[in-house]
């Protein structure tokens, strides 16, 4: 009934999107990181 | 107000008593179809014996259309919750509480007309 | 330069909103730690898949038409021809399952570490109201797609309460909009998906959080905390942002591997087809009602189950004021148990719907 693009391009999308998600969270934690040591003292 | 508004009005124009289905020549003796009066599914069947009658093809345990199958024996089985009524439409098996209502067939010349009862 | 610039810029705001009290505000919450605090993330994921469902369906919204006889070809359109249709209406089907399953994780460890003792008892009632309005959600957007599967489970549904005295019959004929499924109930389920429903959610959900951010985060009763607690903002929302991340990632991947699929058009004139099911999460009552017989001392099946499902949701609802030990800061290990008891009936019938 549906067409969807082919299972490389669905994996083109996926990985793209994982690899925004993992540059955010490396972003995410360094700044957990510095805000925990600004408030918990490290 | 308000509760006026979003109540449903009941359907008034367009719901006519007796519905024109179809010609005699459309249905094979011994076969079973679902045709529409108004807004409802109707079994239309014609046995073999050349009868043709009709029940609410709406299962009354939660209105999902019943299905014909011709296996073991003849009977209509409504895939939703597994109920079976019989070829005259009494509940046999399964949650429905009560048999498929009927309606009334009537022939003019070869034109069937399927009306509430 | 710059940094002068945005030092003015945030005095001219500061000037204006009070960003320092907000800021303070929030950072005033304090979230503790201890050997439970993994099940503080789970209220925060639910809102985070509630936001991508925000998204994604104002994104649904531009392509997909409420009329019976369009809206089955423009969801086809959306995921056929729309470029990333496929992706946005997968995502957005995808994030619902998860935001069922999120809310219900965070709504029974609430639950088990009694988070709902005093003072929070209006923040477990409005969690209660959220969970039905995320389940409202579910039954509404079903329909919306119009294919057999969706039709006929709406069909049930919507029967399902009919047997409940006086008001039954009336508030199915509300929602149907008319006696049969069809152009009207599309528009009213459509209406409640995409306005009632959500105005009402962001609502209580702003009431929830509030609510959460004045009486803090709870810590189960007997519970030691083993590290000192951490500021709500930044710290701990910084982990919240985390576990989102984390949350993206397994949505991204459902979506891309098992796009949402669509069935053959509705036929309201068809048979139903065999194994027409709801969702996974109205298994419960699904397969409650297939156990019980449709007489019942004389008495008809279904309104013993929606009798029954009435009280048990009230019951819910005020666990908070009949836990008495809870609330007076003991331990109430008869709760836990009867949290166990339903989290192993929920789990049971959710399985025995699905592979029977």
């Amino acid at each position: 009934m549906l067409t969807f693009p082919a299972i490389q391009d669905r994996l083109i999308v996926l990985a793209s999107g994982l690899i925004m998600a993992a540059g955010l969270a490396y972003i995410v934690n360094r700044m957990r990181v510095r805000s925990d040591e600004r408030r918990l003292g490290g | 107000m308000v509760l006026q508004y979003v109540t449903p009005v009941a359907e008034k124009a367009g719901a006519r008593q007796s519905v024109l289905v179809g010609q005699s020549g459309d249905f094979a003796e011994g076969s079973v179809k679902i045709v529409r009066f108004n807004r409802e599914p109707v079994l239309l069947i014609h046995t073999s014996t050349g009868q043709f009658r009709a029940l609410s093809a709406r299962c009354t345990h939660l209105g999902c259309v019943v299905q014909y199958q011709e296996s073991p024996v003849p009977h209509f089985g409504c895939n939703c919750h597994g109920s079976q009524f019989d070829m005259n439409g009494v509940n046999i098996s399964g949650p429905a509480p009560r048999p498929l209502p009927p309606y009334r067939v009537t022939l003019s010349g070869s034109s069937i007309y399927v009306a509430k009862p | 330069m710059s940094i002068l610039r945005t030092a003015r810029l945030k005095k001219w705001i500061d000037e204006r909103v009070p960003l320092e009290d907000i800021r303070a505000f929030l950072s005033s919450k304090e979230v503790p730690r201890h050997r439970h605090s993994f099940w503080y993330y789970f209220g925060g994921m639910t809102l985070f898949f509630f936001a991508v469902q925000l998204v994604t369906g104002i994104l649904l919204s531009l392509y997909y038409q409420p009329a019976s006889e369009h809206a089955y070809e423009s969801v086809r359109h959306i995921v056929n021809e729309i470029p990333q249709g496929w992706l946005i209406r997968s995502l957005h089907a995808w994030s619902a399952h998860l935001m069922v399953l999120m809310l219900l994780i965070h709504m029974f460890s609430v639950f088990l570490m009694k988070a709902y003792r005093k003072p929070r008892e209006m923040m477990w009632l409005s969690g209660v109201v959220l969970l039905l309005l995320v389940l409202g959600f579910g039954f509404t957007g079903y329909l919306l797609p119009w294919d057999t599967k969706s039709y006929f489970a709406t069909l049930i549904g919507s029967e399902v309460p009919k047997s409940l005295p006086l008001l039954g019959s009336w508030g199915v004929s509300l929602i149907k909009g008319a006696d049969y499924i069809g152009e009207e109930t599309l528009i009213r389920m459509y209406s409640l998906h995409v306005i009632i429903l959500p105005l009402t959610a962001v609502l209580f959900i702003t009431f929830h959080l509030l609510h959460n951010q004045y009486s803090g985060v709870s810590v189960p009763v007997g519970t030691a905390e083993t590290k000192p607690a951490v500021p709500f903002f930044p710290n701990f929302a910084y982990r919240d942002m985390l576990a989102w991340l984390a949350g993206f990632a397994v949505l991204i991947a459902l979506a891309t591997i098992v796009p949402r699929d669509l069935g053959e058009k509705a036929d309201p004139m068809a048979s139903a087809p065999a194994g027409i099911k709801p969702e996974w999460y109205f298994l419960p009552l699904y397969q409650t009602l297939r156990i019980v017989p449709s007489n019942l001392f004389a008495v008809n099946g279904e309104l013993i189950v929606n009798g029954a499902v009435g009280i048990l949701i009230a019951l819910w609802a005020l666990i908070p004021f009949i836990d008495r030990k809870s609330a007076k800061g003991l331990k109430s290990p008869i709760f836990t148990a009867i949290g166990i008891c339903i989290i192993l009936y929920l789990a049971g019938t959710i399985l025995a719907g699905y592979f029977t």
